[in-house]
């Protein structure tokens, strides 16, 4: 059940990160929700959104080595990046309103699912 | 890019033969002057000479002068090559 | 530096989307230029993109039709023996969980009747997903002492002691053996073209990552409905997405076949016969310890304790398999190897017992050098047998997308040079018929081979013949027909009823598993017997994404046959499937 649970913290936490990441990118971040967010709203927007990707994807390696083993948790880690990077290309080209509360939810949920993970 | 005819011919068989040939000699050098049992060493210039020959086929088309190129992949081979079993005394 | 050329290339495609025009593909300018003309040497920067961008368009043409054949039947692979059962409905499920002590004394004894008098037998022990059943091997055996042959291999029911019969069929294994033999190639011949062809994968790799300037800001950028723009940015994120597994196989699959495409590395130093490669294999990779047969006859010790000191060590059910070296000889030795699910790296640790006083002489770990274990490591990597079931379609679903990346690649060449001939009111030449023709043939056609080899399964006459044989021979039969097919054919039409075709042949597969076997999918699936489940359910998925991509091609022909048109029709065609694959 560990191993349920750290691969559902490992995924949330990467689609949360991939999806911070695309939606730092202004062409991208226009395109899925927010023409609210003008040009100063984005030079705080921008680096938010970078930290969070970067911080969730380091979370998501940390999570995944420590309950496999650095070696099968770097081959899920990529394995899994892969997976979830597609999904967020597939959803800000076809579905592009979802993209925020999809990542959004996951950057809250990823967290919680860590603390859940580190707990027990 | 104009590259036709016997140009051409002669910079793929350089990339095909020419970096085969320094791959293999890199191989042999660092099977000859690694510190380790030889059949390790041998395995480790196996190991990277496939990226030398990478380079060598990428190298080849950047410069793109034939005679530069032959050159330039047989003589550090050939060195290698002497300079690998020699270090290790299987020369002759 | 990257600023200054970018835009120029830009001048000819319409501005469709204000807001992305920036990211407009580096690529795409970078070849038609440097294909253009001979002045290539302009600026330094430039001078050298193009010439990476020259060797990957003509590295990626000239060897894209292999390399899919390679990554593809290399992917299905990585279900070998998923579809080795499936395609030998005859076997039960899978006998894992079986008693070790009572596994390897069956297996003796099926050894001692197949096998007297050999030199080597070997036990595989029932440990996971990659060997289902028990099953052993021998080499050297005595046919005058009574041996069915001198060596050979027999999988062996682990409750009665019996060998499995089934049909005759070579199963996953050959479809996996085929993206490095090549089938009706000889081993030479293979090498030779999978080596270069890998070698060159390599270098396309290196050349994409060169000229792909904004790897990272392109990342999510799929723009659909753009004609050879689109192709270009399926491309990219098919290439980029798992571009670490495209490093990783290529170059592991370089280092896997090493000492076969580099040979004289190892002849430098320890010659060129046969003799001095077995002493070179056997200094790096036999566990130390072996010995030669000393002709003394010797009973072999029970292996009873021998194997619970393993499990001791390991773990239950962790012996993958038990290797004797010259049973019955004063100086056998046997060695014990572990399972490998637990790390990347192949091969676990082994233990060596003496054959006849049963002691432990050696534990050797499982990489017995620094160099040793990093070969391992990408062989394992390559391999992929320890990876658990999520881990296992990650694996799967990466090698689809190396193919995908290089049919996009392949039919982004045709569709750029269909767009600058349809522009300048030109008809396509020769060799770009041509390449339209091999892609649909061979993006659309090796899947159909593929298909068709799992009906003549199903087909063929159980006790025919040649069976096995003619399983692969109708698969390259059918790819035969659908290249043909393709020649006749317009190229739009052709995509379309290839795609059709190939949705049928997979998604039927089910319903033919239904109706010439008792293990029909809703047999499977109250019997639990998630091979089978997982078999029908992917080749139904399959079929019925190949089925919904032929449809999306029908209605939009712009899709593969013009850019222009497709860029006209952007606007009303905002979610056209772009990278099928």
């Amino acid at each position: 059940m560990v191993s349920m649970l750290s691969s559902l913290t490992e995924w949330v936490l990467g689609f949360g990160g991939m999806g911070s990441l695309c939606l730092s990118m202004k062409s991208h971040a226009m395109k899925s929700h927010a023409r609210q967010i003008g040009n100063l709203n984005y030079r705080i927007w921008r680096p938010g959104q970078k930290w969070m990707g970067w911080s969730l994807l380091a979370l998501s390696i940390a999570i995944v080595v420590s309950a496999r083993g650095w070696g099968p948790g770097l081959v899920s880690f990529f394995g899994m990046l892969s997976a979830v990077t597609l999904l967020v290309i597939a959803l800000i080209t076809y579905r592009p309103r979802w993209l925020v509360p999809a990542s959004l939810a996951c950057v809250a949920v990823g967290p919680i699912l860590t603390g859940f993970y580190v707990l027990f | 890019m104009g590259l036709t005819g016997s140009r051409l011919a002669s910079l793929v068989a350089a990339a095909l033969v020419g970096g085969y040939a320094l791959a293999t000699a890199v191989g042999i050098f660092l099977g000859g002057i690694l510190p380790m049992p030889r059949g390790e060493a041998a395995l480790v210039g196996n190991l990277l000479s496939f990226a030398v020959y990478a380079g060598a086929v990428i190298w080849t088309f950047v410069v793109r002068r034939p005679v530069k190129v032959w050159l330039g992949l047989m003589i550090p081979a050939c060195a290698l090559v002497t300079g690998g079993l020699l270090l290790t005394g299987r020369a002759g | 530096m990257t600023r200054t050329s970018m835009g120029k290339g830009l001048g000819g495609s319409p501005k469709v989307d204000g807001s992305l025009k920036a990211e407009g593909s580096s690529k795409a300018e970078g070849s038609s230029k440097a294909e253009g003309s001979s002045k290539a040497d302009g600026s330094p920067a430039g001078g050298f993109r193009q010439a990476m961008s020259w060797l990957h368009t003509w590295v990626g043409l000239t060897l894209g039709w292999v390399l899919f054949f390679i990554f593809l039947t290399g992917t299905v692979g990585y279900f070998d023996t998923e579809i080795d059962r499936w395609m030998q409905p005859e076997l039960p499920q899978a006998q894992t969980g079986l008693n070790s002590t009572d596994t390897a004394e069956v297996l003796l004894d099926r050894l001692r009747v197949e096998a007297p008098g050999a030199d080597r037998w070997f036990l595989t022990l029932p440990a996971g997903r990659h060997q289902p059943y028990p099953g052993i091997f021998w080499q050297g055996a005595s046919t005058k002492a009574g041996a069915s042959a001198a060596s050979g291999e027999l999988q062996v029911n682990g409750n009665t002691g019996e060998p499995f019969s089934a049909r005759d069929t070579g199963g996953g294994q050959l479809l996996y053996q085929m993206h490095w033999r090549l089938h009706y190639l000889s081993r030479t011949q293979a090498d030779i073209i999978v080596g270069f062809a890998t070698m060159f994968m390599l270098v396309a790799l290196i050349t994409g990552i060169i000229i792909h300037k904004k790897i990272f800001r392109d990342l999510f950028t799929f723009r659909p409905g753009k004609g050879q723009r689109s192709w270009l940015d399926a491309h990219n994120v098919l290439s980029v997405v798992a571009l670490p597994f495209h490093l990783m196989i290529t170059y592991s699959g370089l280092i896997f076949m090493g000492f076969s495409y580099m040979p004289l590395i190892v002849a430098a130093h320890y010659g060129v016969d046969d003799e001095a490669r077995q002493q070179f294999i056997s200094e790096v990779f036999d566990p130390p310890g072996l010995v030669d047969s000393a002709r003394e006859p010797a009973p072999l010790v029970p292996l009873g304790h021998l194997i619970a000191a393993a499990e001791d060590r390991w773990g239950e059910n962790r012996v993958r398999s038990i290797d004797i070296r010259h049973p019955g000889d004063s100086n056998a030795r046997i060695i014990f190897y572990e399972n490998i699910e637990r790390r990347v790296a192949s091969g676990g640790e082994r233990l060596i017992f003496d054959g006849v006083s049963g002691e432990l002489l050696h534990q050797v770990p499982p990489a017995t050098s620094a160099a040793k274990g990093a070969r391992d490591l990408f062989v394992g990597l390559h391999e992929g047998l320890f990876a658990p079931p999520v881990l296992r379609w990650l694996f799967f679903f990466s090698g689809l997308l190396g193919s995908g990346m290089i049919a996009t690649g392949l039919v982004l060449w045709a569709v750029k040079r269909r767009q600058r001939m349809e522009k300048k009111h030109r008809l396509p030449h020769l060799g770009l018929r041509l390449v339209e023709k091999l892609n649909v043939g061979t993006v659309v056609g090796l899947p159909i081979g593929i298909a068709a080899y799992f009906w003549a399964n199903r087909l063929l006459p159980v006790a025919s013949v040649g069976r096995a044989d003619w399983e692969v021979h109708l698969m390259f039969l059918a790819w035969l027909m659908v290249l043909i097919h393709a020649a006749c054919r317009p190229n739009h039409r052709a995509w379309v009823e290839q795609l059709a075709i190939a949705g049928l042949a997979f998604g039927l597969l089910p319903l033919l598993n239904l109706l010439t076997t008792d293990r029909g999918l809703w047999h499977s699936l109250v019997a639990n017997d998630w091979v089978f489940v997982g078999f029908d359910l992917t080749v139904l998925i399959v079929g019925l994404m190949l089925g919904w991509t032929a449809w999306r091609v029908w209605q939009k022909r712009s899709l593969i046959d013009t850019g222009e048109i497709s860029i006209k029709q952007g606007r009303s065609a905002q979610e056209l499937p772009g990278g099928q694959s």
